[in-house]
């Protein structure tokens, strides 16, 4: 019992911590980068989002048991740089879509019969990873789109769409990266 | 050990990535030596290791010839993504 609790304490406090984490290097570097670059949309999505990755291996490795500690740190985020307006249900629509939104693709991969565990030996995971950070970003497009619609001139919808999407799947695929070459640094430094 | 499960899970999926980037440069041998050890690794205890003859019954290593097995596992601990327990020159390995 004691160690289920540990156990569940160093899940939340790992991904809760890697969230956190890679958000500031997305509002420290990212966006004012992206407000050079694509003035338009940087205040509602960022092109390369980091924090998805974050949700895409967690629920990958942790499934069911990554939901309650992604909600909490989106919703913690979300909160502090995001909410708009004074509509809460609407806001909370943004935020369960993003905490849930890999949580859901891998449910439609399992009703495909789709098989992206580690027990599948005959496909390349990281690949799978990737694409299940593009259709999980469908879902958080959606949820976001919902919320902050009408804070946007429809003019910019077709914009942040695409935005959202590009930026989640290339978040998951920089957040793959990062976590290879930290793994491959320890190593050599271990090796010398 | 559900942890160790999830590392194990990683660490397999960044390597296949290091040598889809081309970034390693392992054998076929030594690829499905490592894949075999994330496998039977998960299932064991954070201080645990697994030993040769686990590895080589695995059904990614059965079909190896007993000299390609080992010459993976020797290159495996030079590369430094083996560890053998302290004190042991042989036996029983885990993933650093």
């Amino acid at each position: 019992m004691k160690t289920q609790k540990n156990e569940a304490l160093a899940r939340t406090l790992l991904i809760c911590g890697a969230y956190i984490g890679l958000f500031l290097l997305v509002r420290q570097i990212i966006f004012p980068l992206q407000q050079i670059i694509a003035p338009n949309t940087a205040p509602y999505a960022a092109l390369i989002f980091l924090p998805h990755g974050v949700r895409v291996i967690a629920t990958w490795l942790y499934r069911e048991k990554a939901i309650l500690p992604l909600l909490m740190v989106h919703l913690f985020a979300y909160r502090l740089f995001y909410w708009e307006g004074p509509d809460a249900a609407l806001n909370m629509v943004a935020v369960l879509s993003g905490s849930l939104c890999v949580f859901i693709a891998m449910q439609l991969f399992s009703f495909s019969r789709i098989d992206i565990s580690l027990s599948n030996m005959t496909i390349s995971h990281w690949r799978s990873l990737v694409f299940l950070g593009f259709i999980s970003s469908v879902f958080n497009t959606a949820g976001n789109m919902l919320a902050m619609g009408d804070a946007m001139g429809s003019d910019l919808h077709l914009q942040v769409i695409a935005t959202f999407i590009i930026g989640d799947t290339i978040g998951t695929l920089a957040c793959l990266l990062i976590l290879m070459l930290g793994f491959r640094l320890r190593r050599l430094a271990l090796s010398q | 050990m559900f942890q160790l499960e999830q590392y194990a899970a990683l660490k397999s999926m960044l390597h296949t990535m290091e040598q889809d980037l081309g970034l390693t440069k392992l054998s076929a041998a030594e690829k499905a030596i490592l894949s075999a050890m994330s496998s039977l690794q998960g299932a064991l205890e954070a201080s645990e290791y697994v030993s040769s003859r686990n590895l080589k019954s695995h059904p990614l290593c059965a079909s190896l010839p007993n000299p390609t097995f080992f010459r993976g596992l020797a290159g495996l601990l030079d590369k430094q993504y083996l560890v053998l327990p302290e004190g042991r020159s042989k036996g029983v390995y885990r993933l650093k």
